[in-house]
């Protein structure tokens, strides 16, 4: 694994805005940067990311079945008992999922650690599966790149097929795809996802998270037709806290991702993960708050994380007692878990994050993200990758 | 290959994708929470008098209907809802925003200055479709919304204002009855950033 610069395309912020990529700087940052690439051999794509990422997604499913059956663990995962039967009814239907996302510490050398599992609403979509394709396309065009090079990106072929078979199981009824207002990355994102869907042969309709009603039984948009089917880009433990919550489960809707992903978007499942496959090679040892102890004092340090925490906020690292990081953020009320430190690679100065993609159940993509922080946050920077040899 | 074998794709991105009319562009409004204010900005009374009323008629058609008046406080505040007849509730108008070409203003407002013996001015220009009426919710109270929910200007900015055109060309819509919206979205605010992704 190395990273290697590169000439960046000269026109490629004006093809940015041509293809609605707007959210390519953010806040005055650099979000997509091409000045420079990962390269993976084939074996480390295989072998290091792309089986384990296959395994780790059955082990994931096997904790949901053991979580929808245990009510203690369902308090544990600080998931509303006026939910539960909510959730352990769409796991038991086997309510079909789209996508979900991990990351992974890995630096080419040993085994990736699996650091969280995005199974809820993981974004970096439009980046991964289509920008990043671009850029080594016409880099392979432009003589800069080999003509061999490749890349781990078989993501938007993957969702257009999974929104194919997703949509025999609801024909006729239009998707719904929803994000909350204001942000121009979540809109960007189901926008990208809805042309896949589209590409697919699926009605689709569009509707912000603020804008639904409820009407009688069921959902509507602002047209105030019924939602049947619907991606939503917001998290499900936001929507078991707001005033729509009650109504969760008089709507008949098909959720994308299905209420079952409340147990996988939670960082419950890392020490989870930890008690049920201990000393697994892509696994970190994490635990619970009441078995802090056994961490607390370890020679790698820990990272101290909320249960539910997006866009790696409120995560805190500790080594030999002192604090190396931490950041700001709106959550911890419900608890933290513990997790073993492993520091992200390093190259030029950066600390990188390999972010693996699942569709349906299988992995098709990698997308890599650095950072000058040892906390990859929503603005880390994006760049591609190629495989060789 | 471990990559797709083709990228094409009708990308949405960046286009409208429904969200919000075709060709949205900027408009210039003018706003006002009463006939006080729009007179008070220079304009005759009897215009405002005038477009005041034609709000007032849109108000009673396009309004968000409640069945109780506890359902309509909940999404517009405490003693922010009016009983009209049938028995729904609605919230009161809180403002009203009349749509107007940005030049058909500037002349109506240079007329006045020119001719001082004319101490107001008459609204001139173009109208898109009659003064519209204007909200104030309980969650965003500092905003004008209009009947749609959609978000017009900053309750702050009375007089002329810009405003996207989907938010006065907008098709009256009529409401139900014991509908309720915006259940969604409120545990949002509660953490920084604008994304919910991760």
């Amino acid at each position: 694994m190395l990273r290697i610069s590169i000439d960046e395309r000269p026109h490629w912020r004006e093809q940015a805005k041509a293809h609605g990529f707007e959210f390519h700087t953010m806040y005055g940052e650099k979000y997509w940067d091409e000045s420079a690439y990962y390269q993976f051999t084939l074996k480390q794509i295989e072998q290091d990311l792309e089986d384990p990422s296959d395994e780790l997604h059955q082990m994931l499913l096997h904790l949901v079945d053991l979580v929808c059956n245990d009510e203690s663990l369902l308090q544990q995962f600080a998931i509303p008992e006026s939910q539960w039967e909510l959730v352990t009814r769409s796991w038991r239907r086997r309510d079909q999922a789209l996508y979900g996302r991990f990351d992974f510490s890995y630096g080419g050398k040993s085994p990736a650690k699996l650091l969280e599992a995005n199974y809820d609403t993981p974004t970096s979509l439009f980046e991964t599966g289509y920008w990043q394709w671009l850029w080594l396309e016409e880099q392979v065009k432009a003589g800069k790149l080999p003509r061999n090079a490749d890349q781990f990106n078989g993501l938007q072929e993957a969702l257009i097929e999974r929104f194919y078979q997703l949509h025999k199981f609801h024909r006729g009824a239009p998707l719904h795809f929803s994000c909350c207002k204001e942000s121009i990355e979540d809109l960007g994102t189901i926008q990208y996802m809805r042309s896949c869907a589209m590409e697919a042969g699926l009605k689709t309709k569009q509707v912000f998270i603020e804008d639904i009603g409820f009407h009688g039984q069921h959902f509507v948009d602002l047209d105030d037709s019924k939602i049947q089917w619907m991606f939503k880009l917001y998290p499900w433990e936001f929507m078991f806290q707001d005033e729509y919550s009650e109504q969760l489960s008089k709507a008949k809707v098909q959720w994308l991702e299905p209420a079952w992903k409340a147990i996988l978007s939670n960082k419950a499942i890392l020490p989870l993960l930890w008690q049920t496959f201990p000393n697994h090679p892509n696994l970190l040892p994490a635990y619970f708050e009441q078995d802090k102890h056994k961490i607390a004092n370890s020679e790698s340090g820990y990272v101290k994380k909320p249960l539910f925490s997006r866009e790696g906020a409120n995560i805190e690292i500790r080594k030999d007692q002192q604090l190396l990081a931490r950041s700001a953020g709106g959550y911890g009320e419900e608890g933290y878990i513990y997790q073993a430190y492993s520091p992200l690679p390093k190259f030029a100065g950066f600390n990188t994050l390999i972010g693996s993609w699942i569709v349906g159940d299988k992995a098709v993509g990698i997308g890599v993200r650095e950072d000058k922080s040892l906390i990859t946050q929503d603005l880390s920077r994006f760049l591609p990758h190629i495989i060789v040899g | 290959m471990k990559r797709s074998r083709t990228i094409k794709l009708t990308l949405l991105m960046g286009a409208t994708g429904g969200l919000t009319a075709c060709g949205d562009s900027d408009e210039s409004a003018l706003l006002f929470k009463d006939v006080d204010e729009c007179t008070s900005f220079g304009i005759e009374e009897e215009a405002c008098q005038f477009q005041y009323q034609q709000a007032l008629d849109s108000h009673r058609q396009e309004a968000p209907k409640y069945a109780s008046e506890q359902l309509c406080e909940s999404d517009f505040g405490f003693d922010r809802c009016e009983h009209s007849v049938g028995g729904i509730w609605r919230p009161i108008m809180a403002g009203f925003m009349v749509a107007a070409l940005a030049e058909g203003v500037d002349e109506g407002l240079d007329m006045m200055k020119k001719r001082k013996k004319k101490k107001a001015a008459y609204l001139g220009g173009t109208y898109y479709s009659g003064a519209k009426p204007l909200y104030r919710s309980r969650d965003d109270f500092f905003s004008y919304r209009n009947a749609q929910n959609g978000f017009v200007a900053s309750a702050k900015s009375s007089g002329t204002t810009s405003v996207k055109s989907s938010t006065i060309n907008y098709k009256p819509r009529a409401s139900s009855v014991s509908r309720s919206r915006g259940g969604f979205g409120r545990s949002a605010t509660r953490s920084s950033g604008g994304s919910w992704g991760s």
